[in-house]
């Protein structure tokens, strides 16, 4: 978490809204301290922080590749399951799971949406490539 | 002021107060991710929202929603990267 301030803004219910801010001074010695990690290593958007052209992601941006794999390989296990026996319920499926992932997408900033969408469709691809080697 | 405390567990958190009745806690979990608590005491009479995330931002650049996340977890439910309690609303920065 790199910076010099941290805003945030908290809702209570019903319809109360409070807003913070607090500086980041210090909080990286505490992370080193306490977790053994780098401010740096522990940022809020790191699609938006990383260089275009940088070849390899930071390591939270792995993490959140291996969450999206498992994200998709339990769509394609539910599409496989039905697809076969019923072309038409796969087809709703496809569409059930793109309506998700737009969803997810829509919510993120525009950088980490873009990063996520393009991660969801190139383990969509090597999850099909797969099935067809196999 | 971030401040590193040492629970009985031996579980360490960096944390520091937003306020006199709400506080902004790291902690780690045992996967080595790390979340953003906010924590409110008995001071504190209204309750987090549970629908409506806290919304983070870093010199006024950087945003993290943590309302993105409730889609997130329902698309992975074996996993957890957030929860809303009534004094306590958590999610996963790392």
């Amino acid at each position: 978490m790199t910076g010099n301030n941290l805003h945030i803004r908290v809702f209570f219910n019903p319809f109360a809204m409070a807003e913070y801010n607090i500086s980041l001074t210090g909080l990286a010695d505490a992370l080193q301290q306490a977790f053994g990690v780098t401010a740096s290593q522990v940022i809020t958007s790191p699609a938006s922080e990383a260089p275009a052209s940088s070849l390899s992601p930071p390591p939270n941006v792995r993490i959140e590749r291996a969450a999206i794999r498992s994200m998709v390989e339990d769509f394609w296990r539910s599409f496989i399951s039905v697809a076969v026996t019923n072309p038409q319920i796969g087809a709703q499926t496809i569409q059930n799971f793109d309506g998700r992932i737009q969803a997810t997408a829509s919510l993120m900033v525009p950088e980490n949406a873009k990063l996520f969408l393009e991660a969801v469709e190139e383990e969509r691809d090597l999850l099909f490539n797969e099935y067809k080697r196999n | 002021m971030w401040q590193v405390h040492t629970l009985p567990d031996g579980e360490k958190i960096v944390s520091s107060a937003l306020s006199e009745r709400i506080t902004a806690i790291f902690q780690r979990t045992r996967d080595a991710r790390i979340f953003i608590n906010l924590v409110s005491n008995e001071v504190e009479l209204r309750l987090f929202d549970k629908r409506r995330l806290p919304i983070l931002t870093i010199d006024g650049e950087h945003v993290t929603d943590f309302n993105g996340l409730i889609d997130i977890q329902r698309n992975l439910p074996n996993q957890i990267f957030y929860f809303a309690e009534d004094r306590s609303v958590c999610g996963v920065i790392w």
